[in-house]
């Protein structure tokens, strides 16, 4: 992620203009749902091409597909599979963000600590975290406590780094108006570091949160831990294509998800950043 | 000359004490979960390069991520400019590709192992589809939020239409394909280990899940050890070729910040 | 026009050093601001200006020599200082309606209530009492101004600090914005110090223009400015008088008379005081 955030630019004399849009230029909604429409069709027709092309054997037709996915819906497992991974992904979240978040701020205010640091988190970073599959497995067995700490110890990495940079970007302009207006510690904590550090942390949860569905997966999937990629490898073993795709499905449906909640948090959170505010209504 | 020092001094001091404090908290140590570091660096020479497991185990690993990367790499920046060039197509598309994005990519190894096989085609294939959407997305991403400037600039020049796609487009949109490729090369090293550790009889991923299950702890570690390496080690590598590539964008100019990659 | 002296500054000097090499920005300067006086200072660009603000805002300690306010020695964060940035856009807090964003000086001083009816009365006083709830990003630059300036104003300071406040806003704008400035000073009594590089709007709104040149900067010249209290932009700038003073402040500083305003000075001197 580059999360360079650019600070807007005040033209002289003009009023500040409104954050350069992405400049697409949106089709008129009628046109957008014809399309899309045809797209959806063209895609499923594609999944039923390529099955009856490679078999069902390999590509299960799409109506197969749902047919399991309809099947797995009924049965109580799945739901617990379903409830076990989230549970494990959103604790191992909030870990990381109580320890990464703070301990990344407190590093970030401070020149000595961030280049102490800049090393050895470089290295721990760059590890590979499902390294510690084998070692969480050793010391915790097929577990939810092993997988927590393998999500908490990929995940924490971009919320460290992003509160860090959070932190060193807080514009210099600010830290005078604080002095000047001699506030309190807390009160440009509050004020003033935590709201400019916002779109950073939140970017930096948007890359932890995949990661840590990732290895929620993997952690099922390789380690026996509770949960969807549990259920998956076991389809694996009795050769169940179809319901293996129909379990891909709700993986990536859970994958949606967390996309759009954090993604609404970000909007809402952030309605005052030139990325997200709408147009200026006074002039 | 003495501020150099001093700022590798600052830089080195926590990993050295870090390192040190393993070192002798652990040498005594009995516990089967963690041996001496000593005799784990002792291990770790003996295993990867006095038997030879680099050759055995590493490169085949090196090789199916480089293979799988690099389809990844062509596909997506090939596909990302189409559709990032035709803006009604991508609109149109946009729930399926956000849909098949967001599959957290290793849900898939079960299904290509049911599909493919255990083969290194079946890794490939799974490391191609798992880097691939952050190139793809992150290049549409790119070439859309040209500058207009730039594009007026190209379109007044009347450049023709090549001279505007790998001279004008795709430089603009680089450092923002570089930061997908930067998230899909962290996502194919994931996939090449879990690839290995469910169902292979080499590989890097396959030998620290087997040492844990035969209880050869030792081996585990020296196994984690040379990970962490070449994680940072391809690390690096990304790092100096990005930097190369971006010589002209401003956050490289001023001397790369470290955090400002991530 | 009061005699007392409000803000005093005596062998104020600083220097930097980069990389072992000491460069001195200030010389050595004295002068002093009166209760209710308006001063301007004007300097070619880089010649230290903004420092010397940021000096007497407590932003930055001088190397050499004192500043007081009302006799006190200047502490970081002075409550009878107050600043105008020159960057409106990003001194104001995006997150805090307009409201708040003047009522914050006020936190941990006041009672919520008090905080609130003071910053309404504030922005009534710059003229937007009608955008309370309004985000600043939502404003004209102009209004945005409007808004620091309230917040400046909301601590009920005796001296009001501003640097180049009116370089990012248009002509007219920045015309009633100077006018603006004005009222308020007449209003509330309080004492103004105004850096810019602009002469004309220098020798409009003063009753002493400060000119600093050289490096180390000292003052070149302390020109009373005769206008009186009451001022009009086209019929006070018509005055015989002003052309005279302009055509000196200009050779005092020794930018050419092409009637062109300087181009904005973002120089080093405030960068490296933002290090400090």
């Amino acid at each position: 992620m580059t999360s360079r955030q650019t600070v807007p630019v005040i033209m002289a004399g003009s009023r500040p203009r409104a954050w350069p849009r992405s400049t697409r230029r949106v089709p008129d909604v009628g046109h957008r749902i014809v399309w899309r429409t045809v797209a959806v069709v063209a895609t499923f027709a594609l999944w039923q091409f390529s099955s009856a092309v490679l078999g069902d054997r390999v590509v299960p037709a799409p109506a197969q597909v749902f047919r399991a996915l309809a099947s797995l819906v009924t049965t109580a497992e799945f739901w617990t599979a379903l409830l076990t991974t989230v549970t494990s992904t959103l604790l191992g979240l909030l870990i990381a963000v109580a320890l990464g978040v703070p301990l990344g701020l407190v590093v970030g205010s401070s020149r000595f600590l961030t280049a102490s640091t800049r090393l050895s988190a470089d290295f721990l970073r760059t590890i590979p975290p499902v390294t510690l599959i084998p070692l969480a497995l050793l010391l915790y067995g097929p577990s939810i406590a092993m997988q927590v700490v393998l999500i908490v110890f990929g995940s924490v990495w971009p919320l460290f780094l992003h509160a860090i940079y959070a932190v060193r970007e807080v514009d210099p302009i600010m830290r005078d108006v604080s002095a000047v207006f001699r506030m309190s510690t807390w009160s440009r904590w509050v004020n003033i570091t935590l709201p400019s550090s916002a779109p950073f942390l939140l970017t930096g949860l948007r890359v932890a949160s995949t990661i840590a569905l990732l290895l929620a997966v993997a952690a099922e999937l390789i380690g026996n831990a509770p949960g969807i990629g549990l259920e998956i490898a076991l389809t694996q073993m009795g050769a169940q294509v179809a319901t293996a795709y129909a379990y891909v499905v709700v993986a990536a449906l859970l994958g949606v998800v967390l996309n759009l909640v954090l993604a609404a948090a970000q909007r809402c959170l952030l309605f005052w950043h030139p990325s997200v505010r709408s147009v200026d209504v006074a002039s | 000359m003495s501020s150099y020092v001093g700022r590798l001094t600052l830089e080195l001091w926590l990993p050295v004490v870090l390192v040190a404090l393993w070192w002798f908290a652990s040498m005594n140590s009995t516990s089967a979960f963690f041996p001496p570091l000593r005799r784990i660096v002792q291990d770790t020479v003996d295993v990867w390069f006095i038997q030879g497991h680099i050759s055995s185990d590493v490169l085949p690993s090196l090789t199916n991520l480089l293979f799988g990367y690099a389809i990844a790499l062509t596909v997506g920046v090939a596909l990302g400019l189409l559709l990032g060039l035709m803006p009604r197509l991508y609109d149109a598309l946009e729930p399926e590709l956000e849909f098949l994005r967001a599959v957290p990519a290793v849900a898939i190894l079960p299904v290509a192992i049911i599909a493919i096989g255990l083969g290194d085609d079946m890794r490939i294939t799974v490391i191609a589809f798992g880097s691939f959407w952050p190139i793809l997305v992150n290049t549409v991403a790119g070439i859309r939020s040209t500058d207009p400037v730039v594009k007026d600039v190209a379109t007044a020049f009347g450049l023709r239409p090549a001279t505007r796609l790998f001279s004008v487009r795709l430089p603009s949109a680089a450092p923002q394909i570089l930061a997908g490729a930067r998230t899909a090369l962290s996502i194919a090293v994931v996939l090449i280990l879990v690839s290995e550790m469910s169902g292979a009889f080499r590989g890097l991923g396959n030998f620290v899940l087997a040492a844990q299950r035969n209880f050869a702890i030792t081996d585990m570690w020296s196994g984690m050890i040379i990970l962490g390496m070449l994680g940072y080690l391809v690390n690096i590598i990304f790092r100096v070729v990005e930097s190369q590539i971006l010589r002209w964008h401003p956050a490289y100019r001023e001397g790369a910040k470290w955090v400002t990659s991530q | 026009m009061g005699d007392v002296a409000v803000v005093e500054a005596s062998g104020l000097g600083h220097e930097y050093s980069t990389a072992g090499v000491t460069t001195r920005i200030l010389g050595s300067l004295e002068f002093i601001v009166a209760s209710g006086e308006f001063v301007c200072i004007v300097g070619p660009s880089g010649v230290g200006k903004t420092t010397l603000l940021r000096c007497l805002a407590g932003l930055l300690r001088p190397t050499f020599g004192s500043i007081t306010v009302d006799g006190h020695p200047i502490a970081r964060g002075n409550s009878a200082l107050s600043l105008v940035f020159q960057d409106y856009g990003r001194s104001l807090l995006p997150w805090l309606t307009v409201l708040a964003n003047v009522a914050l000086p006020l936190k941990g001083t006041a009672p919520r209530a008090e905080r609130r009816d003071r910053a309404v009365s504030a922005l009534h006083e710059v003229g937007l009492g009608d955008v309370l709830e309004n985000y600043p990003w939502q404003l004209s630059g102009g209004m945005q101004q409007r808004v620091a300036i309230a917040r400046a104003l909301v601590v009920e300071p005796r001296v009001i600090l501003m640097d180049e406040p009116f370089a990012s806003v248009d002509a007219q704008t920045r015309e009633a914005l100077e006018d603006l400035v004005l009222r308020i000073r007449n209003h509330g009594g309080m004492s103004v110090v105004l850096i810019t590089h602009d002469i004309d709007e220098a020798i409009y709104l003063a009753d002493r223009v400060i000119v600093l040149g050289g490096r180390p900067a000292e003052v070149r010249a302390n020109i009373p400015i005769p206008f009186g209290r009451h001022r009009e932009q086209l019929a006070t700038k018509a005055e015989p008088e002003f052309a005279e003073l302009r055509a000196r402040v200009h050779q005092l500083i020794g930018a050419p008379d092409d009637g062109r305003r300087p181009a904005a000075d973002q120089g080093n001197p405030r960068d490296e005081g933002a290090r400090q």
